[in-house]
């Protein structure tokens, strides 16, 4: 089942960042605002051109997620690395 | 070490400057992030997983100690406490802040530092030897060579927008200590047999997707031809390097490509065409660059010396660390230390604000302030009175800097991998840590010897695997992490590109696979004889049914 | 639907240029005397500038109706050779940059002002940012034709100053400080 979050950085800081279902960019990807349609995808994609255009973010794209028990997770380690932080101290 | 003159200074600063404004264009939104990108690479600054990652030069692996207390200002002021000593001999900051970074290059303006085409397809740092300036075996520091590099290369108006990254490294000792041979330009400074000073130029080495051993291009150059051949090897590679293809951009295709006779030919044109006097490198100017080098004073310290006989006699652990980690210097009374950022289980080539202090301070005291960076991701006090080893040492001890490994099966190479890079594709660091954990001994790290491990987390090589006596390679297989063997790699004198076992192994078995290796070697070598000597002797196919079985397969 | 990969993000291409190019040199913006004609017999101005091929097909011609006249376009992969012998009459030569990451013009201006001493024009054209302008007229480049309207903004408040203070002394037309060989070219 196609499930996805839209993730980018923040120009200023660089940082990760996900839409949220608060319609804001958020550095915690389990408040992610997960959808499972490509109207969705579509509608979020022009908001996320304009952050672009405004200046808000950098590099956005779309990764696949799932949800277990409730909680979102990134299929890719890599993206599970950029919500979670290095795994080594 | 170099000392900035007043032109020096007002470069960086000017420099310093208009960066600022370029980050404030962007911030503004009048800069887009694709104008902005070759820009901002060209001062070092990387998007990386987490956030914005700073490349600072350490031009050819030689600070201060004033410089090593600034770097570990930075890290404890604008970054998380830490940072990495790359295989390039820089340093890098994994958490900044775009808004941050003019401030900090601005502080490291201050310290005659900066991160000017750390990154970006231009001319990078120049790398030497770490042992340059004091090393038995050179016939010069060739380090004032690379100075004259460095400030030939730094914003050359010429080569600022090559096909892609080009890397040149520097060397005078018989002995590469600066991996030259997988360089995209490698220089060997050598006498010839008049005593006259000149140089080896090699061409078209480098690793990444399409490993290379360079080729021979001129078996002696004279030094006043330097900034001459160097001017028409990159014009040559700027005018018909590839820009069709990010991977078949480097000058180790064309080299490949062209064929190094019709290269040659190519290069010589246009070095008779430039201007008979232009860039000749007159005794003058380079004498003027020897003068900035101030070189120490080193007093005898002779009479003393049975101390530090005695000491290690008594003391176990001094004496092995002093025998691993401790090489002989020009001067009879000192020592080249090499200081180990690799310590049992932990990260290669990271060093805490703390430990930066820590090496600084020793540097001040008892290194004539200076210390060095190795490609090897490790630092060097290239000064100590052997009748000082003592308390350099406790005090390393100290501060988990005494790890008596070097060279050996734990003084591993590793990237920062998938765990802050964004190129990467699966983890480097928790690899080497388990390798790491897994020889911790004293006894294994004897037994097996004179060992390069290195480990990269994704093809473009940064953790240099493919000349790894032992080279681990990670890829991204069905969504897991998985790691290719390759064995017979080399980056000094005999240089070679090491062959891959077979398939690749889970997380889970790469150690394992690892350790049927080294028991395979420990099983057939001769006495005496080195890993790397006893794979070439036998050759891979013991290794492989060690891994794989007779039948070959994993 | 398949996965979305990256997404493009459209640049606002309209706002940065409008077509309307401005030739600029280190004395300020000039007027544009040259006109460009992909052939010949296309010429209907008093100076033009032909594509390199073009321009050697048709020397003869060149030489006796518009000596002097007629100018060059390089494309980035093109190389000088076949120009070499026609420097002298050639009043500017047009080097390309079709992106501004792509570098093989500035070498070609080197070997032009350097090796060959071209004493003509030597114009910049194609993707030209501000962040560029030096290099191009430390490699010899006389003018630059910018069509992006940011740039063409920041130049009018350019200083000569931004010339000076590198290492390399670029061809001779602004000095830096230092006195060492590779501070001089």
């Amino acid at each position: 089942m196609f499930m996805k979050v839209l993730t980018a950085n923040c120009l200023l800081t660089g940082h990760p960042l996900w839409y949220s279902s608060d319609r804001t960019w958020k550095e915690d990807m389990k408040k992610a605002l997960a959808v499972t349609s490509s109207e969705e995808c579509s509608y979020l994609t022009r908001i996320a051109e304009k952050a672009v255009a405004n200046n808000e973010i950098i590099g956005a794209l779309w990764i696949d997620v799932r949800d277990s028990n409730g909680i979102l997770s990134a299929l890719r380690l890599r993206e599970r690395i950029r919500a979670c932080g290095p795994t080594v101290v | 070490m170099y000392r900035y003159d007043e032109f020096d200074k007002a470069f960086v600063s000017a420099r310093v400057a208009e960066f600022s404004d370029q980050v404030k264009r962007r911030i503004s939104g009048e800069m887009t992030e694709e104008e902005f990108m070759p820009l901002r690479l060209r001062n070092g600054v990387y998007l990386q997983l987490h956030a914005y990652m700073l490349r600072v030069a350490i031009p050819y692996g030689t600070l201060s100690s004033d410089q090593m207390r600034k770097l570990s200002d930075i890290a404890i002021s604008y970054d998380r406490g830490y940072a990495h000593f790359t295989t390039r001999q820089n340093i890098q900051f994994n958490w900044l802040g775009l808004n941050d970074i003019p401030k900090i290059l601005s502080e490291l303006a201050e310290v005659e530092m900066h991160a000017i085409q750390t990154s970006g397809n231009c001319i990078r740092n120049i790398t030497s030897d770490p042992f340059a300036g004091v090393a038995a075996d050179e016939s010069v520091d060739p380090r004032p060579y690379a100075e004259i590099l460095r400030q030939w290369s730094l914003l050359h108006p010429e080569f600022s927008y090559l096909p892609r990254k080009f890397k040149f490294s520097i060397t005078a000792s018989k002995s590469d200590r600066a991996a030259i041979q997988v360089h995209d330009i490698g220089i060997q400074i050598k006498r010839d047999l008049s005593g006259e000073l000149g140089f080896s130029f090699y061409i078209g080495g480098g690793q990444g997707r399409t490993p290379m051993v360079a080729k021979l291009l001129c078996d002696f150059v004279p030094i006043e031809d330097l900034l001459r051949y160097v001017t028409a090897v990159m014009r040559i590679y700027n005018l018909y390097g590839r820009r069709d293809n990010k991977y078949k951009a480097r000058i180790k295709i064309l080299v490949h490509e062209t064929g190094i006779k019709e290269l040659r030919e190519g290069i010589e044109r246009e070095l008779s065409s430039l201007r008979k006097e232009d860039l000749v490198l007159s005794r003058e100017d380079i004498d003027a660059i020897f003068r900035y080098f101030r070189y120490p004073i080193l007093d005898s310290r002779s009479s003393q010396n049975s101390n530090f006989r005695s000491l290690r006699l008594s003391n176990e652990s001094f004496n092995r660390w002093v025998h691993q980690n401790v090489i002989p210097h020009k001067h009879i009374d000192y020592g080249i230390v090499t200081i180990s950022l690799k310590p049992i289980g932990g990260i290669p080539g990271d060093a805490t604000s703390k430990q930066m202090n820590i090496v600084a301070d020793l540097a001040e005291r008892y290194s004539c302030n200076e210390l060095r960076v190795t490609y090897q991701q490790n630092l060097v006090l290239p000064y100590v009175a052997l009748e000082d080893l003592y308390n350099v040492y406790n005090k390393l001890v100290d501060y988990g800097l005494a790890t008596a490994n070097i060279n050996q099966i734990s003084d591993i190479i590793a990237c920062p991998g998938l765990d802050y890079c964004s190129l990467a594709n699966a983890r480097s660091i928790p690899i080497a840590q388990e390798v790491s954990k897994r020889f911790s001994t004293y006894e294994r790290h004897m037994e097996i010897g004179d060992m390069r491990l290195n480990i990269s987390g994704c093809i473009n090589a940064c953790g240099h695997h493919h000349v790894g006596h032992i080279g681990i390679l990670g890829v991204e297989k069905k969504g897991h992490e998985y790691y290719q063997l390759t064995l017979g790699g080399d980056a000094g004198n005999s240089c070679a590109i090491g062959e891959i076992t077979g398939p690749g192994f889970p997380a889970d078995e790469i150690v394992n696979a690892v350790e049927r290796v080294i028991n395979t070697y420990v099983l057939l070598r001769k006495t005496n004889e080195r890993f790397i000597d006893t794979y070439r002797r036998v050759g891979m196919i013991p290794f492989r049914h060690a891994l794989y079985g007779k039948s070959g397969k994993a | 639907m398949g996965s979305l990969e990256r997404l493009e993000f459209l640049e606002m291409e309209t706002i940065l240029s409008d077509g309307n190019s401005k030739l600029w040199g280190p004395h300020g913006f000039c007027e544009n005397l040259y006109v460009r004609f992909d052939k010949f017999e296309k010429i209907n101005a008093q100076r033009a500038i032909l594509p390199l091929r073009e321009w050697c097909l048709q020397v003869t011609a060149i030489v006796e109706n518009m000596k002097g006249r007629v100018g060059v376009f390089i494309s980035a992969e093109e190389d000088l050779k076949g120009l070499l012998q026609f420097l002298s009459i050639i009043p500017v030569i047009a080097l390309d940059f079709p992106v501004f990451t792509d570098g093989r013009s500035y070498s070609k201006a080197m070997q032009l002002k350097t090796i060959h001493s071209y004493k003509g024009e030597l114009r910049a054209v194609g993707d030209i940012l501000i962040d560029q302008v030096s290099n191009m007229i430390r490699c010899g480049f006389d003018t630059l034709e910018v069509t992006h309207l940011l740039t063409q903004k920041r130049l009018a408040s350019y200083s000569g100053e931004i010339f000076s203070g590198f290492y390399q002394n670029g061809v001779g037309l602004f000095r830096s400080g230092g006195k060492r060989i590779w501070r001089f070219f």
